[in-house]
């Protein structure tokens, strides 16, 4: 989606915002292969962080610097680091894990490819004009929209959230707390 | 600012947060041996959130810019979604308090999906789409790990969660690519800016969303988490869960692709079509070599996905808007009836499974007749609805979805249909065999007689039998509600 959206702004010459956005592509697309590539879970979730890392930088490119530093804050902030002290507190000694779905690897090789190929061949067939008139929103405009035009999807999530938290409790508590609390 | 004003259409849904907030209040509060009364709790704040639905009924209103429809179609789902939730939280006590599963949370988890079911079903913009759908899976998944020192508990709620967010996240890129082609998420907005003219991209995000939506109705091929999750799911639990995110499901299936999709409703007929003659067969075919019965009836519940989705390929064939709405009033009808009959049939499996270890096999049911005689009765009448044999509300299901098949032009499929309901007699008739024909096993598994699930059980078979007598009673709601999509 975004690529047109640079390149119908300079088609032919090679800007700055085009080699940055190359750049970032490339730690999206090459990170999110590590992840699901690498053996050691360590460094996946590092690659993870990187591929986090570079779509922020996309966000910020297309301009929108409230869901990039979004972004940073919880995916690159929160989410990296629950799950690498996750992974800390649960591995015992070697972080190599088998891979379960080894002998699948030709077939998804093949399916990714097939996918790639097809939303790729998508992706240059469409006109995306509406979606970059659509674009841009700054903080002060984010901020008025949640509380006023987006103020019943907001209060939907704030449900969502407490139903995780209350069902994430329930399943992480321990049976011999679930005695005692009942 | 009429985001005040506009909270008296969100009447049923506010009931909803407010018994939400109420059962985690009480339950704290509550000492162990009177957790019971969570239950009656918990239905009063439905049958007040029911009643609620006859209050915003006629509204047909857009509120909350544009985000949220209260058109009698969604005020009808919500109903019924309400009553699933009535008969799953009397049905489920018994089973889960000899399994010392807290009724508190379950109570909790299981508004919240109604709730979810609710969002979907007024969602009137992909934003509240894929909002309602969460709010409706998540708890979901919870449901069905609920039985935490359960391993097959443990790995049904695993599977769902795996597969349940994969297919949120490929309904999510859908809604992504629409956004991006049409400039906006507002399902009439998408509507308008489509008008018919077919491209890659479309082709892309019709795609992603027929995948991802179908994933959440069971439909084969996309149907490999529905045994796992089923059986592993305490089991009146089971019967929410083949029922409640289903009708959601049809919901999302209503608003994005009879509503948002509908200029190009020719286009996805085809996938439609293929999907809902593999969906009732692979169903039926394998539910007959079950001999779990927890196991037959989540099978069932895929083949009965494939005549539910029959109605809406009524609809999308259909040239006349009258026969278009007429699929769309077998689907609602079939929903409605099939949500009864299912989660009271999951029900009394259930009440078999008194004893811990029992696993629901068809073996329990030997000579339940004898043993228990007014449910053996109450099984054989669901049972037989679920075949489709008259007078019960499973027969004018069935007739609804083929008549809107005929009239709309696929006789072919109403064929395939019947063939299929005649297959699915065999294994329905086949546990009327066991409780009549049958001697009972040498140590039989005691069976639950709590109250709570008997009067529900009364209830549902009542129901069962009076929508099948007299089907008109909810005919004027159907043709309201169909009415609104046009």
């Amino acid at each position: 989606m975004s690529r047109s959206n640079s390149s119908t702004r300079e088609p032919t010459t090679l800007d700055i915002s085009s080699v940055l956005f190359f750049l970032l592509a490339a730690g999206v697309v090459g990170a999110g292969a590590a992840v699901v590539t690498l053996r050691n879970i360590i460094h996946c979730a590092v690659a993870m962080m990187i591929c986090f890392g570079s779509l922020a930088g996309m966000y910020a490119l297309l301009g929108a610097p409230i869901v990039a530093a979004a972004q940073v804050l919880i995916y690159l902030g929160a989410i990296s680091v629950l799950i690498l002290f996750a992974i800390m507190l649960t591995q015992a000694g070697d972080a190599n894990l088998p891979a379960p779905f080894h002998r699948q690897v030709p077939i998804a090789v093949v399916v990714a490819l097939a996918i790639i190929g097809l939303v790729g061949w998508a992706v240059v067939q469409t006109d995306w004009g509406l979606a970059a008139e659509a674009a841009s929103a700054g903080v002060d405009a984010i901020a008025t929209a949640i509380f006023t035009t987006y103020a019943l999807p907001f209060e939907i999530i704030s449900m969502l959230l407490l139903v995780a938290i209350i069902g994430a409790i329930f399943l992480a508590r321990r049976p011999e707390e679930d005695e005692r609390a009942s | 600012m009429d985001l005040l004003d506009d909270l008296v259409t969100l009447l049923p849904e506010l009931i909803l947060v407010a018994l939400v907030l109420v059962i985690i209040t009480v339950d704290l509060f509550l000492p162990r041996a009177e957790k019971w009364l969570l239950t009656p709790l918990t239905v009063a704040g439905l049958i007040l959130a029911g009643a609620a639905c006859f209050v915003v009924w006629d509204i047909n209103e857009t509120v909350y810019s544009g985000f949220y429809v209260v058109d009698d179609l969604s005020v009808f789902l919500k109903g019924a979604t309400i009553l699933t939730g009535i008969l799953s939280a009397l049905f489920a006590p018994a089973y889960l308090l000899v399994r010392r599963i807290p009724l508190g949370e379950f109570n909790m988890i299981l508004v919240s999906a109604l709730l979810g079911m609710c969002v979907l079903a007024s969602s009137s913009d992909m934003i509240t789409v894929f909002l309602g759908l969460e709010l409706m899976t998540m708890p979901s998944y919870l449901l069905t790990g609920l039985h935490k020192t359960d391993r097959y508990s443990n790995e049904g709620a695993l599977k769902y969660f795996l597969l349940g967010s994969f297919a949120s996240a490929i309904v999510l890129f859908g809604v992504a690519w629409t956004y991006g082609l049409t400039g906006t998420t507002s399902v009439a907005g998408i509507a308008s800016a489509l008008d018919g003219e077919m491209s890659a991209g479309i082709l892309v995000a019709m795609g992603f969303l027929t995948v991802g939506a179908t994933f959440k109705i069971a439909a084969v091929p996309f149907h490999y988490w529905t045994p796992d999750a089923y059986q592993g799911a305490p089991t009146p639990i089971t019967g929410f869960l083949s029922v409640g995110p289903k009708l959601g499901a049809f919901a999302l299936l209503i608003r994005v692709f009879a509503e948002a999709l509908e200029p190009l409703r020719a286009d996805w007929l085809v996938i439609f079509l293929v999907l809902t003659v593999l969906t009732m067969t692979v169903g039926n075919v394998v539910a007959l070599t079950q001999v779990n019965l927890k196991r037959m009836l989540a099978y069932s519940s895929i083949a009965h996905t494939g005549y539910i989705m029959a109605g809406l390929a009524a609809f999308a064939n259909a040239t006349d808007p009258g026969v278009a709405a007429q699929g769309i009033e077998a689907v609602l009808f079939y929903i409605l009836g099939y949500a009864v009959m299912n989660i009271a049939a999951f029900a009394v499996v259930g009440m078999l499974q008194r004893d811990t270890t029992r696993f629901g096999g068809l073996n329990s049911f030997a000579g339940l007749a004898t043993r228990a005689p007014w449910r053996a009765a109450a099984m054989a009448v669901l049972m037989l609805s679920l075949t489709g044999i008259p007078p019960t509300v499973g027969f004018f299901a069935k007739l609804y979805i083929l008549l809107a098949s005929v009239d709309a032009g696929l006789a072919w499929l109403a064929v395939i249909i019947v063939l299929n309901a005649a297959l699915a007699a065999f294994y329905y008739l086949r546990v009327i065999v066991y409780m009549y024909m049958r001697d009972p096993e040498p140590e039989p598994a005691p069976i639950d007689t709590s109250p709570f699930g008997s009067v529900a059980l009364a209830l549902s078979v009542a129901g069962v039998i009076a929508l099948g007598i007299f089907p008109g009673a909810v005919l004027r709601f159907l043709e309201e509600s169909a009415a609104s999509l046009f």
